[in-house]
């Protein structure tokens, strides 16, 4: 647990944060809250790491696992060089969003206070509970579930082999696996990232890539009360019981699956192209860019549905033709670098994705 | 119409899956459409994926609930979003009972569907229920005797053997395997398996179909392989019998060398099943044969007969023909195997099974060619069963009545046994 416990600040938390200050630096025009920026980045520790060992195995396999690691620290170093100055400016909102709310509890009546404290108490039991139980049973579960097995499966191979090319021939000689996929090794490189951790202890675990599936769900619930609890609380409350009222979402909030992880960057596409329609501000062009990447990234309908977002940009956004086609531009030229690139890779000299499904294969 | 409201439109209209809150969304996407001069661009530019990813998703992806489930939280946010706007302007009271009503209804669909969510409560979140197969899986991780192009034959999860084995594997769907498939000769169909594709396992799961139909499949598990461990979660792996025929030893090809005296003489000596030959029929030959019971449409079979002088021919649909162990307490944490002939024209409906009231597991089910085949059980009996039935013919429901099955020569024994040692047994005590 305590090595899962690292991995799951460092990569999930840490990481996170990181990304968040350097995103921050851009909200230079303050348009964004920086709490919901927190809150979005929160899902992008994890998948900017996956980007970046699918990049550094792509281009630089082979290697030592100690490169791999140092170019990803190094990677996440530069970033906080870049955000250093704004580490402050966000521990300085969520003091000051802790005061303002300490200041509005304070100003409530004594009905509405109690009032306050129990729907707080029942939230915080519901979640408490869910984490004990999460924690001390559904965690040590043995990895099972279809998707969750064979994504797994790959990422176990491009550890051993410090490379991608199993992702396209198939199947894999040393042992017979056989799974072509038309999406990119996003979430299987997860557990590559939590092996090559783990290579330094000699342990081998796959703790972390299990708990990937709630963490991502609880994010998709935590986005769903954010915005539902802006028009009443009890709302918020009524959305979450309402989500895990459908078996899949719950399924997938104590198993282990890549759905949520998917989800939630499609979710966060959709809510920065209204902001990037509606504001027409950079740092929403910038995110609705990378998130629609990463929602690319994780799955095929990402990929396929970021598409759809950049042609939504284009029809709905004020401007001339040369704006449009410039902004547009730009924004498919973020969702190629953090995530289509895999399938123009996969299109052209690749296995066809799902346009011409060539098959590589030989037999050893 | 189930195509429509389970596929097509199943992010709607799946209340199991989706909740039963989301078909709210097309009356409010309607609402939208016929208001859409008055919308902002964002709004229309979320309206416009949205319905675009519908139908894609809707398309493309309906028979896979999991694509559908893409669109999921984000319609349920927005059902709430733009349901908020109608009522925020309406009276405190109204908006508490709209809450409370649909609130209402997200508790009805937990209750509704319960069924679906307490398997996984058990299995994943109290964790008492533990299917996963440890036990199997270890094993396989410990098998030494591989040499390194020696594979696992894999008809079952795939993807548990993979992720959790060190061992290779391949896979029944694995084109590879065609070579395999495509011959009718049992002999030729097991020199490819054991010498082209180097199979020294089979990991099988009890409900793997695809067999069924793979008559030389079948054979080679009833008769060339060992059964080495089976757990209680349906899968059992077999090992491929190594014989040296060039040094003489004999092939023994099971249903023709296993004759009807030999069996005789076993169920005598070492069945733990009373009357299995069914020869005593003390209530009359139109009622169930000592011993055994649980169908109407019996009689004392005199033609078609394997073992001894009758044998027992069953009409019906849905049925159980069995005998209950009577010193059942004995067997508690033991291992049996149960055999008997079959013969019917229907294929895929009977098989064998043994119920413990806790465990069962059954055989593969006969292929209804109209020849006599030997069906199998093996199973560890629980150590707190209940009970131990021995189901020697289980007929699954097909709606027809009329179907008919003859079953003889039915035997109980103690240990794991396959055909081969049943034959090997009897040889070596007739020597």
């Amino acid at each position: 647990m305590i090595l899962f416990s690292f991995q799951f600040v460092l990569t999930n938390i840490i990481f996170s944060l990181i990304i968040c200050v350097a995103l921050i630096r851009l909200n230079k025009r303050k348009i964004h809250s920086n709490l919901e920026l927190f809150l979005y980045s929160l899902g992008l520790g994890p998948v900017f790491t996956s980007l970046l060992l699918y990049y550094i195995l792509l281009f630089s396999p082979h290697k030592s696992y100690l490169f791999y690691l140092l170019f990803i620290f190094g990677i996440y170093l530069f970033l906080s060089f870049l955000g250093r100055k704004y580490f402050s400016i966000l521990f300085i909102d969520i003091i000051k969003k802790i005061k303002n709310s300490k200041k509005i509890f304070k100003n409530l009546n004594r009905y509405h206070q109690i009032e306050f404290i129990l729907f707080s108490s029942l939230i915080i039991f519901l979640l408490a509970s869910f984490l004990f139980l999460y924690f001390t049973n559904t965690l040590h579960t043995p990895l099972d579930g279809t998707d969750a097995l064979r994504y797994g499966t790959l990422g176990k191979i491009f550890f051993m082999e410090k490379s991608l090319e199993y992702k396209w021939i198939i199947p894999y000689p040393k042992t017979g696996f056989r799974f072509g996929t038309h999406s990119a090794p996003s979430f299987p490189l997860l557990l590559t990232w939590e092996k090559i951790m783990d290579s330094f202890l000699n342990v081998d675990k796959d703790t972390y890539y299990k708990s990937l599936s709630t963490y991502y769900a609880l994010l998709i619930l935590s986005v769903l009360v954010f915005w539902l609890s802006r028009k009443s609380k009890y709302l918020a409350l009524l959305g979450i019981f309402a989500l895990l009222s459908g078996f899949t979402f719950f399924q997938t909030l104590i198993t282990q699956h890549l759905d949520s992880y998917r989800i939630f960057f499609l979710i966060i596409s959709w809510i920065y192209l209204a902001y990037a329609v509606e504001k027409k501000d950079f740092l929403s062009f910038v995110l609705l860019g990378i998130f629609s990447g990463f929602a690319a990234f994780s799955h095929t309908i990402g990929a396929i549905i970021a598409t759809f977002n950049c042609l939504a940009l284009f029809i709905f956004m004020k401007g001339n033709l040369k704006n449009k086609l410039s902004r547009t531009s730009f924004i498919i030229i973020l969702v190629i670098i953090f995530g289509w690139f895999h399938y123009i890779l996969d299109i052209f000299w690749g296995s066809g994705w799902v346009i011409l499904k060539r098959e590589i294969t030989y037999w050893g | 119409m189930g195509l429509w409201l389970k596929h097509y439109l199943g992010l709607f209209f799946d209340f199991e899956y989706f909740g039963n809150l989301n078909w709210l969304a097309i009356p409010l996407l309607i609402y939208f459409l016929v208001t859409i001069k008055k919308r902002k661009r964002w709004e229309m530019a979320i309206a416009f994926v949205f319905i675009l990813s519908c139908l894609f998703l809707s398309v493309k992806g309906r028979q896979n609930f999991r694509y559908l489930f893409t669109l999921y939280p984000f319609t349920l946010a927005l059902i709430f979003l733009i349901g908020w706007e109608f009522i925020k302007k309406k009276s405190h009271r109204l908006q508490i009972g709209i809450l409370v009503i649909c609130g209402i209804a997200v508790l009805f669909n937990y209750y509704h569907f319960k069924g679906t969510y307490k398997p996984y409560w058990k299995y994943k979140i109290i964790v008492e229920d533990d299917r996963f197969p440890h036990g199997i899986l270890k094993f396989i991780n410990n098998i030494e005797d591989l040499r390194s192009d020696s594979k696992f034959l894999i008809c079952s999860h795939r993807h548990l053997f993979f992720y959790h084995t060190n061992k290779k594997g391949i896979y029944h769907g694995d084109p590879k395997l065609e070579i395999f498939y495509r011959r009718r000769n049992k002999e030729a169909a097991l020199d490819v398996l054991k010498n082209q594709l180097k199979i020294k396992y089979i990991l099988l799961h009890r409900n793997f179909k695809t067999w069924w139909n793979i008559r030389s499949l079948q054979n080679i598990i009833t008769n060339d392989c060992d059964l080495i461990y089976q757990d209680k979660y349906e899968l059992s792996l077999y090992k491929l019998r190594e014989k040296d025929l060039d040094k003489g030893e004999k092939e023994i090809v099971i249903e023709e060398d296993l004759d009807k005296e030999e069996l005789e003489k076993l169920f005598v000596n070492d069945s733990l099943l009373r009357n299995g030959s069914f020869e005593n029929w003390s209530k009359g030959p139109f009622k169930t044969p000592d011993y055994f019971g649980g169908v109407k449409k019996i009689f004392m079979e005199e033609k078609e007969v394997k073992v001894g002088k009758y044998s027992a021919k069953i009409t019906g649909d849905n049925f159980n023909f069995f005998q209950n162990l009577p010193n059942f307490e004995d067997y508690k944490g033991k291992k049996i195997t149960c055999f008997a002939w079959v013969k019917t024209n229907v294929p895929h409906k009977y098989r064998i099974q043994i119920y413990d009231g806790i465990d069962f597991n059954f055989s593969f089910r006969h292929l209804g060619k109209g020849r006599w085949e030997l069906l199998q059980v093996n199973h560890t009996v629980n150590p707190h069963a209940k009970f131990l039935k021995i189901r020697v013919i289980q007929a699954a429901k097909t709606g027809k009545v009329d179907d008919v099955v003859y079953v003889d020569g039915a035997l109980l024994l103690e240990g794991y046994w396959n055909t081969f040692d049943l034959y090997s047994k009897h040889i070596k005590k007739s020597e």
